[in-house]
């Protein structure tokens, strides 16, 4: 029988793993490695099994007192292959318990990865761990196929825009018939961490009763627990003004150091957090245009016989995503752009005496359950399917031609 | 470092010295085109002899120079298989590299570990004599690191047992 | 060496089980779930609960050597470990435990758990188990040879009291040899590497360990290895393999039950402890190979000449470039 393959999602932030077939990753800790420093700098050399002195996640953290942490990627790329190949090892062997000899591997990289990265990716996994088949995926297309859980299988496609909101950034890529269409990718330097910020700063400016030690962590939870994305911001106001009571919320939370239990009301923090997607300027001067506009220009710039699919297929994923009526407010933003256009259009048309009218564009923002590690879940649903096994690397493959096997993965998955 | 390895990489330098005295020369055949000449072994007025130099049956430098370009291949020293794995493994990892070298084949010469290839145009944007210096250090150093490899292996793998017999025994 | 010891051994149980099920099993949590993992082995677990009854959860587990296992113990101490849990397992499965969470008394919940998450140590031990806690009562004999090719390549460990050539009446030892093979040309030769060591590095107090080659099985087999052309999964022959390991345990070793179980799990953790740091060394040896060509690289840049002072500028950030004119 076919062992299972295994999906191991590196991000900046978190490293995604388990075993294909799974709803969730098995583990979520952070990408990071806290290993011994090496005396001597360059030359220095390793002996015995002092190399195995170093942990990964959250261990990692733990540790962060004796050994030095490193972060192996930096912007979705790896930059720091010693921890990176000693990473993957203690996923595979610690965590996932596999032996990587009889798992197919499904790792993602980020959209404009160079294809020596992907080389480099192969060569530890075939020259180390000698895994039978190999498989990297661009991240957003694994997120386009993670929202197939949403639709019947006749619309499943690999084309739309996906907006991944991490911690860090977020990006707004188009990809068409699974490839990314690279030149119009967008970034907004507004993610996850810069809404905890404006959590935080808003808590305080109020003067809360939170103890300092714990606010930013405080900000953080009341993020992740009351925040939602309102329709129209200064109707949002005065329903709170109206009646507090029926929105305001409190949070209890007790001191760490005496157990001293304390509470703070939650309020006008539950909608503006996410705001600024939407209305950048409450919180930053450098970045002021909303996350709709962005989307826009992104899908404009894309060639023009794309455009629609893109409309239609506007997928979500990472953690940031996740708030409340999210999907709808971008719907309606975005929409509104369009229809916008397109009126102007059909009036320039008419104008030149033009009687048909060009067909509505559909705007569709699709939300899901598996939002929150939609690359993860793309790819465990993608490595779970026969015709991944096919589009595989092999090991012999590998052993014939080398490395460059790796440089082009082909694009699978919609005709299952 | 065995006594006779110096005299061995000494005569190695001055070879690679003066073998390394290139000049431009464009194809002969096709026009606007400038291959090394001791690639493509076009006509056999621009070879020139190829010499080799050995320490031991196993161990030997061929050069072969030719009008604009020279190549240097290497076999090195495997004496179990432990050393020819770690060999393999080493210059298989090393040519994956190769556009970082520059000068490194991607593939070595027939029977040989390693090669380089020279030409006139690497000659124009380096120093020849650092050039020489760094295939001789390359040289040592990777025989170094070879038995050290092997070292490292070898007392690594006595930790491995005595951690797990320690287990066993406490 | 004093960081030596850290992190060399791996866990014997699978850390995803242990937290899946001891949410439900110890802390409580009813939540449905059907999560399906790998192991060591070739080994599959399946954990479901449904959300019909939240409180039961089954854990299938596939064991590719099941077939051989379960003439040797394996079933005897499934359904003695396991009594009342066990299970019919799902097509593709071999054994299948139940647990309803509900019905376990809370003082029993840990240990239960402890026992479940051990399923795998508890089942391909039971040969070893079995051998061992024989010697530790005094009463191995001669008997035939256990052999388990537990693993789908043909691997096979074998385990058998041995007695003292001195006092040919007197077993007390246990030897388990492992027939030892690494798919990839590298890795067996490190393994070997690694199998010598281990035959060469005598530890005070720990048993003796010696190597054979492949073409010579040690005694005790030979006549196993050579007349069945081993027995495999579905009569495979046994492939060629990178040696043989021998472990001679004595009663020391496995004189109280603590002993005996923790001897157990390194026994059947043995091919993945060599497995792991065959993989370990070899990320060694990568490490040691970039800082090499980062070095070389900065030896061959020396033989570039600087270009011309005063043409090169930095700006604020550190980085370079070139005015035009």
């Amino acid at each position: 029988m076919q062992k299972p393959s295994v999906v191991i999602d590196n991000g900046t932030g978190y490293t995604k793993m388990g075993y294909a077939g799974n709803c969730e990753p098995q583990y979520i800790v952070p990408t990071v490695v806290a290993s011994r420093a090496l005396k001597g700098g360059q030359e220095a050399t390793i002996d015995g099994v002092d190399d195995l002195d170093f942990y990964i996640g959250n261990e990692a953290l733990a540790h962060s007192t004796t050994h030095q942490i490193n972060y192996p990627i930096r912007h979705g790329m790896v930059e720091n292959w010693d921890n990176m190949e000693r990473l993957w090892q203690r996923c595979m062997f610690k965590y996932l318990r596999c032996e990587p000899e009889e798992h197919h591997v499904l790792l993602t990289e980020p959209p404009l990865n160079t294809p020596e990265n992907r080389e480099l990716t192969a060569e530890i996994m075939f020259e180390t761990f000698n895994v039978p088949g190999l498989y990297i995926a661009v991240q957003a297309v694994l997120a386009l196929a993670a929202s197939w859980t949403k639709k019947n299988v006749k619309e499943r496609t690999l084309t739309g825009t996906v907006i991944d909101s991490g911690d860090g950034v977020t990006h707004v890529i188009p990809v068409a018939e699974g490839y990314v269409i690279g030149s119009c990718i967008k970034h907004i330097p507004l993610a996850g961490r810069d809404i905890t910020a404006f959590v935080h700063k808003l808590l305080r400016e109020r003067s809360e009763p939170i103890p300092s030690e714990d606010s930013l962590e405080v900000a953080k939870r009341v993020k992740e627990m009351h925040s939602y994305v309102c329709p129209d911001l200064a109707k949002e106001f005065a329903k709170y003004d109206a009646d507090p009571a029926k929105y305001f919320r409190t949070y209890e939370g007790a001191k760490k150091q005496t157990g001293a239990k304390w509470s703070c009301d939650v309020g006008y923090e539950r909608f503006l957090g996410p705001e600024i997607f939407f209305n950048p300027e409450i919180f930053s001067s450098d970045f002021i245009t909303p996350l709709p506009d962005v989307v826009d220009e992104a899908i404009i710039k894309c060639p023009i016989d794309t455009r629609r699919g893109l409309y239609k297929n506007i997928v979500l994923s990472g953690g940031s995503t996740m708030f409340k009526d999210f999907g709808r407010r971008l719907q309606r933003d975005i929409k509104k752009h369009v229809d916008k256009r397109l009126d102007l259009n059909i009036q320039r048309l008419g104008a030149l005496g033009s009687t048909s009218a060009p067909q509505k564009i559909d705007v569709n923002v699709i939300s899901h359950q598996m939002q929150r590690f939609a690359v993860w879940f793309g790819g465990s649903m993608l490595a779970s399917t026969g015709e991944f096994f096919r589009v595989c690397h092999t090991k012999a493959q590998y052993d014939e031609e080398g490395p460059r096997i790796a440089r082009h993965n082909a694009v699978f998955g919609t005709g299952m | 470092m065995a006594a006779t390895y110096k005299p061995y990489l000494n005569c190695v330098r001055s070879t690679l010295k003066a073998a390394l005295c290139l000049r431009n020369f464009p194809s002969q055949i096709v026009e606007r085109h400038n291959k090394p000449e001791v690639e493509v072994r076009g006509s056999k007025e621009l070879l020139l002899n190829p010499i080799t130099i050995s320490r031991t049956e196993q161990e030997k430098c061929l050069i072969e120079g030719s009008v604009n370009s020279v190549r240097v291949s290497f076999a090195i020293k495997q004496a179990d298989e432990i050393e020819r794995i770690l060999t393999h493994k080493f210059t298989r990892f090393l040519m994956q590299r190769s556009e970082q070298f520059v000068i490194m084949r991607r593939k070595p010469a027939e029977g040989y570990s390693i090669s380089f290839l020279i030409t006139h145009t690497h000659l124009e944007k380096m120093w020849k004599g650092k050039l020489v210096d760094f295939i001789i250090t390359f040289m040592e150093d990777i025989n170094k690191e070879i038995s050290a490899m092997r070292i490292a292996l070898n007392s690594r793998a006595r930790i491995v047992a005595e951690e797990f017999l320690k287990d066993f025994a406490s | 060496m004093s960081s030596a010891a850290v992190n060399m051994r791996l866990d014997t149980h699978n850390m995803i089980m242990e937290e899946a099920l001891g949410a439900r099993v110890v802390e409580g949590v009813r939540e449905a779930t059907e999560l399906s993992v790998g192991d060591f082995d070739g080994c599959r677990f399946k954990l479901v609960c449904a959300p019909e009854a939240l409180s039961v959860v089954t854990m299938h587990v596939d064991l590719p050597c099941w077939r051989e296992l379960s003439s040797l113990g394996g079933q005897a101490a499934l359904d003695e470990i396991f009594a009342g849990h066990v299970a019919a397992p799902d097509p593709g499965y071999k054994v299948a435990v139940r647990v309803d969470c509900d019905a376990v008394a809370a003082a029993d919940r840990p240990a239960l758990l402890a026992k479940l998450i051990d399923i795998k140590r508890h089942l391909v031990g039971a040969p070893f188990a079995d051998a061992f806690a024989k010697l530790a009562a005094g009463t191995a004999t001669k008997g035939p040879v256990a052999a388990l090719p537990w693993r789908e390549g043909g691997e096979a460990v074998y385990v058998m009291a041995g007695n003292d050539p001195a006092k040919p009446a007197s077993y007390d030892r246990v030897a388990v040899v492992y027939a030892i093979d690494f798919p990839e040309e590298t890795d067996r030769a490190m393994g070997r590497v690694l199998l010598q060591q281990f035959a060469e590095t005598r530890v005070p107090g720990a048993p003796p360990v010696t190597f054979s080659e492949a073409k010579a099985p040690p005694l005790e087999i030979r006549d196993l290895v050579a007349t069945s052309g081993f027995l495999g999964f579905g009569g495979k022959k046994l492939p060629s393999v990178v040696g043989y390991v021998t472990l001679t345990v004595f009663k020391r070793h496995v004189d109280t039950p603590e002993k005996l179980a923790d001897r157990v799990g390194l026994c059947v953790g043995f091919r993945n402890y060599l497995h792991y740091h065959i993989k370990a060394a070899k990320t060694n040896q990568h490490m040691r190979m970039r800082r090499k060509v980062y070095s070389w690289l900065q030896i061959l840049n020396r033989a570039v000449p600087k270009p011309a002072a005063g043409r090169e500028m930095k700006t604020a950030t550190g980085r370079s470039f070139f005015r035009k004119k």
